[in-house]
């Protein structure tokens, strides 16, 4: 693929070829993400199903709709991320900071958290 | 190019595409639990779309190669795929909380 092919211009128009490895690990770093974001989702729909099953109330279907969204999140994440990083590579820039992983720490902790509560509060 | 990267690279694609079928076929099967047609028709056609997306995007996965610029599109079907499933998710846990069931 010639480089005026290649997209998004806003990547590939500027700075230097990167040593392909690092390219390549910046992509498979961008598809872990997309794989915990597919984890979150898979877990809101599990959680949804489960609250069907053992009839758990509602409490647990609005963490689910939340856990599903922090998901479709992270997927985005994903791809600015891959941008960041991918032009910090051309140019020569240390590498950004992951902005999302506390904030993913922050959710999967919030999200127990409420269920937790859920429970409890279901259970007296 | 020398080394085991372009095939890691390709396997983790292919990792991906299995992962957001098998989250698409799980909420179809919830859905379907439901008895609410319109809802499975809606769950199913988002989870068609993942897997579609899930599909275009992992396929050719072993011509990852160096300079080749490739990633762009199939992360953008990816994460097409992964917002289609998160949809799904989204519209199952709002059906389970409507009163009006």
């Amino acid at each position: 693929m010639a480089d005026g092919d290649r997209r998004p211009r806003s990547v590939y128009g500027v700075g230097d070829e990167p040593d392909p490895r690092f390219s390549l690990a910046n992509e498979r770093t961008a598809l872990a993400w997309v794989r915990t974001a597919l984890a979150l989702v898979a877990g809101g729909v599990g959680l949804t199903s489960l609250a069907r099953l053992a009839d758990l109330g509602r409490g647990v279907d609005v963490v689910a709709a939340v856990v599903c969204v922090a998901g479709g999140w992270a997927a985005v994440s994903a791809v600015l991320g891959w941008r960041r990083r991918e032009v910090a590579l051309r140019t020569g820039r240390p590498l950004p900071a992951p902005v999302a992983l506390p904030w993913l720490a922050a959710g999967v902790v919030g999200a127990a958290v409420a269920l937790a509560v859920v429970v409890v509060a279901r259970g007296s | 190019m020398p080394g085991a990267q372009a095939e890691r690279t390709a396997l983790a694609w292919q990792r991906t595409g299995v992962a957001s079928s098998a989250v698409a076929g799980l909420a179809v099967l919830t859905a379907a639990r439901d008895r609410s047609w319109w809802l499975l028709g809606v769950v199913a056609v988002l989870a068609a779309v993942a897997g579609a997306a899930g599909f275009l995007a992992s396929r050719d996965g072993g011509r990852v190669h160096a300079g080749a610029g490739t990633a762009w599109p199939r992360l953008l079907a990816t994460v097409t795929a992964t917002l289609a499933v998160a949809a799904a998710g989204l519209l199952l846990a709002l059906y389970a909380v409507l009163p009006s069931r």
